[in-house]
């Protein structure tokens, strides 16, 4: 599929850092709005209580705080798809999803990691390297900490894809570095001593450009491009890629823009990745306690309502049935 | 922030949903009703329930494939939403499916009419190839015609990304009778040509008004194949032997099909023989069928909305009136989708005759005997990981039986909100 008519193109790209922004913004300030409007249904019983369930404002995340932890467990889902020794496209998926949803939930309001696991087990199905949820978990609890009950998963699966709107298919850079690396119009001008040397460098960079927004403003083939031109270290190598890239795509400067930009993407993430977030890590976990709390309490609520209403109905049909069981009776003997 | 719009958007209560029209592959179909457009919609409810591994695989691929190809010739999915823990999916609605078309005796086919359906068939296999997807399961029942006679392919549930060179993929897919022999032989490196073998049967079934290669199994399939087209030779298929599973078969010599298809043209005898190529590498591309002579020469494909369909697709409304109309008209052989069926076709008046109330599986199978019970335990689709439920594909072919009255107002209730539809007209009984 042409990448200028694909979901991807379509609902996830965006012409400008600034609209990432916004969408960062608006979306943190309405989670937030919605922690410190909440109100237990049920009465506190003690004044213990009542202040540990409060979020203050200074608890909360703000965008900047929310972007750092993100980033941080960005690269944990790539260090998990390694570990778990999957293939490139299922790495590739399962952190472009990740990103998608963060893009339009707050982790403030959302498990993290439980979200990312998601993720990953979606990307296994989406990408046609399925494995059994059972299977999955055991994997996870071999290279990680953590506990999983396979239910919450289940549960997130579908919270998570309505998150991407059901958009399952990713055009990610690893595949077009497999491509350009590939094609000998480009790699016969390099000054490199082998294809697999030069795949293997671009590979991490495309790793690295994860952890940037470049894959919502760039198409992944200049991603591609990009890596590679930022592993060949000599001129010649650099001013022919360039070349190729005339050739092949017209408008130079544009890419060469391009190009540059991406670079310097991943040269701030590098240094947002060697920011101490200690301290925002630790007002994470307190707030997500009680957020989680919160939520437990929201639901428990929801589920009582819905039962209520559901007991109501089954009475309201068993009368129904009963009336017209009568009237067919009437009926029959009439 | 259309972004932020989009995500938050309720989209249940877009759609209002009327009766049950069909019970697909993994999910319930209802006709329904885009309040926004006013476009009438089949909006298919994904089977959950007890699954341990959460939505199917097929669900899944269905959605990735579609979600992304957009074609006159293929079925349009509108929407895709979340409401109370079910995932619903949207289509465009679609009257009737080619199954039905070629099994209606009283339609009468032209040669120009086959032209139209193999045309547009071709057009969807090619937009599918084209953006690099297999649909890995084209059958008569897959091809849905609408009204205004559209002619779209649909079940993705199959359906495979390709293009990745080190993929290998699982040959356990498309429904035995249209699959190509190179699947049966197992290989798991395979490209588009596959679909192109289907094609080849559906032209044929077209032509025939029957399944051209109904095998029981897949050792039969591959016996069927070779006596309706005689065994390849090396210099046809010079790579068959390498293949995991092949078996030499007896020496038939090539039948002239010209004496198969007795009322087909030379072009299309040659075409029909391009798609059943033995070799998979050598068997003629969807791009080249197109535009192969037999397109271009007279007569002309049958323009879409001139094409012949069953007299019944009018006639659903009043029918879905009556149940006993119903039962009796629309129920068609369940033709198991992806598992080998029997060639014995049921006699239409023995289901009929059968009655309202005792028409369900076991009926059926005990009027076709226990071929069907064989096929039904031996699934052809082990496609990498799950067996999906042995039903037909969606839309329709088979009228669902509704349900004892009790599991079929729970399942009503349960998204009775959703889509604030009008509840189906429950089909009660009186107990005499």
């Amino acid at each position: 599929m042409p990448f200028n008519k694909s979901s991807q193109y379509k609902f996830w790209f965006f012409d400008k850092e600034e609209k990432l922004l916004e969408i960062r913004k608006a979306i943190n300030s309405s989670a937030t709005d919605r922690i410190l409007s909440y109100k237990s249904a049920s009465p506190p019983k003690e004044g213990k209580k009542k202040k540990k369930d409060r979020v203050k404002q200074d608890d909360l995340l703000s965008v900047d705080d929310e972007y750092l932890i993100l980033i941080k467990n960005i690269q944990k889902a790539s260090l998990l798809c390694m570990r778990f020794n999957f293939p490139l496209h299922v790495e590739a998926s399962a952190i472009m999803f990740f990103k998608r949803f963060f893009l339009g939930h707050s982790i403030m309001e959302y498990d993290i990691s439980k979200i990312m696991l998601t993720c990953i087990y979606i990307s296994c199905k989406a990408e046609d390297y399925y494995q059994d949820l059972s299977h999955f978990l055991a994997k996870v609890q071999e290279v990680t900490t953590a506990e999983v009950d396979p239910k919450e998963i289940l549960k997130l699966e579908l919270v998570v894809l309505q998150g991407l709107q059901f958009h399952m298919l990713v055009y990610h850079p690893y595949r077009s570095v497999f491509a350009f690396v590939h094609d000998p119009e480009l790699t016969k001008s390099l000054r490199i001593s082998s294809v697999n040397e030069i795949y293997e460098a671009s590979k991490l960079i495309v790793r690295q450009s994860f952890l940037t927004d470049a894959s919502f403003l760039f198409p992944p083939g200049l991603i591609a491009l990009s890596s590679l031109h930022q592993c060949v270290v000599d001129d010649s190598s650099q001013q022919s890629i360039l070349r190729y890239v005339q050739a092949k795509f017209g408008h130079q400067e544009q890419v060469t823009n391009s190009l540059n930009t991406i670079a310097n993407m991943l040269q701030e993430s590098k240094t947002k990745m060697g920011v101490d977030t200690s301290v925002i890590e630790k007002k994470f976990v307190k707030l997500r306690k009680i957020v989680s709390n919160q939520q437990k309490e929201t639901e428990k609520e929801n589920n009582k309502i819905a039962e209520k209403k559901e007991q109501e109905r089954r009475d309201k049909k068993t009368e129904e049935r009963s009336i017209k069981e009568e009237q067919d009776t009437k009926n029959l003997l009439g | 922030m259309q972004f932020i719009q989009q995500i938050t958007e309720n989209k249940h209560e877009r759609y209002t949903r009327s009766h049950q029209i069909g019970e697909g592959t993994f999910g319930v179909v209802y006709k329904g009703l885009d309040t926004k457009t006013g476009q009438t919609v089949a909006v298919k409810k994904i089977k959950m329930g007890k699954l341990e591994n959460g939505i199917s695989f097929s669900a899944v691929r269905e959605i990735k494939v579609l979600q992304e190809l957009k074609h006159p010739n293929i079925i349009d999915l509108v929407d895709v939403f979340l409401y109370k823990s079910n995932v619903y999916l949207v289509y465009e609605y679609m009257d009737t499916d080619l199954y039905e078309v070629i099994r209606d005796q009283s339609l009468l086919l032209s040669t120009a009419d086959v032209k139209g359906y193999m045309k547009y068939i071709l057009e969807g296999v090619e937009a599918c190839h084209h953006n690099w997807v297999l649909h890995r399961d084209l059958k008569p029942s897959n091809v849905l015609v609408s009204r205004n006679n559209d002619v779209k392919l649909a079940d993705f549930g199959l359906a495979k990304v390709f293009g990745s060179p080190d993929k290998r993929y699982s040959p356990q897919c498309i429904t035995l009778w249209y699959k190509p022999p190179e699947l049966l032989y197992g290989a798991n490196l395979y490209g588009p040509t596959v679909d192109m073998w289907s094609i080849g049967c559906i032209f044929a079934e077209l032509m025939l008004r029957r399944p051209f290669l109904p095998g029981n199994n897949d050792l039969d399939q591959l016996g069927k194949i070779f006596q309706g087209l005689g065994t390849p030779t090396d210099s046809d298929w010079p790579d068959m032997r390498s293949l995991p599973n092949f078996i030499e078969f007896d020496e038939v010599p090539k039948p002239n099909l010209k004496q198969v298809f007795t009322a087909a043209t030379p072009d299309a005898i040659d075409l029909i023989s391009k798609m059943f190529t033995f070799d998979p590498n050598k068997r003629i591309t969807a791009k080249e069928a197109l535009s192969h002579p037999y397109f271009s020469n007279q007569p002309k494909p049958t323009a879409p909305h001139d094409l012949p369909l069953p007299k019944k697709v009018f006639e659903t409304e009043s029918a879905s009136a009556s149940k006993t109309i119903v039962a009796s008209t629309t129920l068609t052989v369940p033709q198991p989708s992806r598992v080998s069926s029997t060639s014995k076709v049921l006699n239409f008046d023995d289901i009929s005759n059968a009655g309202d109330d005792s028409l369900n599986l076991s009926t059926i199978s005990a009027l076709s005997g226990s071929t069907l019970n064989e096929s039904l335990n031996h699934s052809h689709l082990v496609d990498d990981v799950e067996v999906p439920d042995i039903g037909t594909p969606f839309p329709y072919s088979v009228e669902k039986r509704r349900r004892s009255e009790d599991g079929d107002e729970e399942m009503e209730n349960e998204d009775n909100e959703f889509m604030n539809g009008e509840r189906p007209p429950v089909r009660r009984k009186l107990a005499m």
